[in-house]
């Protein structure tokens, strides 16, 4: 069966219209969005190709099992939080004890949601002008980084052997780099 | 500058399969290259998912792996559905053969009655 329209709807709406009709071609259409990045997050948990390979078909049953005891807004983080315990589980039952990088992270709450949103209200020419300031609170790996991401456009690739931080190192500077300007930006838009 | 800063408030959307592999086997550049790290810098599903697609050696096989994946999942749940619907059918059968019963039994009663009422 073909669904043209298929890939133009949400995923909300393509666990909505399997429930109600059965058909599991609304999941293939899920499937085929998800399943690379579950596949990934399962690789980077478990450490092991084979567990990673089946935990993602596990993880779909699980998300289609549950997906009607929670109110679902943001079905990305939610997913994104059902594969993690999922993992998180397997661990356990396999004792071994990776444990520590799992239980840091956090359903995205209510409130960070609402202040994205807001986020995306604000002038932000107004924001960009205080940039330089901004840089100048980073420390000096985030703002090399970030600057030859966004000034420069260079790759992750290129910072590396540019900078000689590792690849992780790089991703980690410009997520976090990011995120502090992006908050230090915000507090000029909520004065103005 | 601050034009090429206005990048840091853009959110664009997961990274698709196709996205994926090619940024895995190296094969995006330039314009494609920068969007997809600007991504990557944003949202934490895909970078931690990167980061396990990397430690997969043999990459090429991960779309064959999922279109396996996939077809297994599609069997178990085309066989959830026909039981479903099989129990479903046993429902209603269950229930019309019920209604009837009751039927043929009040139409008894009723033609009882009028007899008795002669
Ligand atoms: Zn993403």
């Amino acid at each position: 069966m073909n669904y043209p329209n298929a890939q133009h709807l949400s995923d909300i709406e393509l666990i909505q219209r399997y429930k109600t009709d059965g058909n599991s071609d609304w999941i293939g259409v899920l499937f085929d969005r998800y399943a690379i990045l579950l596949l990934g997050l399962c690789m980077k948990y478990l450490k092991n190709e084979e567990d990673a390979r089946d935990s993602v078909q596990q993880i779909f049953l699980k998300v289609l099992q549950e997906v009607h005891k929670h109110d679902i807004i943001f079905f990305k983080a939610w997913i994104h939080q059902v594969a993690k315990n999922y993992c998180l589980m397997q661990l356990r039952k396999t004792q071994q004890h990776v444990q520590t990088e799992l239980t840091e992270v956090n359903m995205p709450g209510v409130a960070d949601i609402e202040d994205d949103q807001k986020a995306k209200h604000i002038e932000k020419d107004n924001m960009l002008e205080h940039m330089q300031e901004g840089l100048a609170q980073l420390n000096i790996e985030q703002s090399t980084c970030v600057k030859l991401f966004y000034l420069d456009k260079k790759s992750y690739q290129e910072i590396a052997d540019i900078t000689g931080y590792s690849l992780l190192q790089v991703k980690s500077y410009i997520q976090n780099g990011k995120r502090n300007l992006k908050l230090f930006l915000e507090k000029f838009s909520t004065k103005s | 500058m601050n034009d090429n800063f206005r990048d840091i408030f853009e959110e664009t959307d997961c990274l698709s399969q196709q996205t994926l592999m090619d940024y895995l086997q190296g094969k995006l550049s330039g314009e494609e290259l920068h969007h997809v790290e600007q991504h990557i810098a944003d949202c934490e599903l895909c970078s931690d998912a990167l980061e396990g697609l990397q430690a997969i050696k043999q990459k090429e096989k991960i779309p064959f792996w999922l279109r396996d994946i996939k077809w297994q999942l599609m069997k178990k749940l085309r066989k959830k559905n026909h039981r479903k619907r099989k129990l479903r059918l046993y429902v209603n059968v269950l229930v019309i053969t019920l209604i009837l019963l009751i039927l043929l039994f009040m139409m008894y009663w009723v033609l009882f009655e009028v007899r008795r009422g002669h």
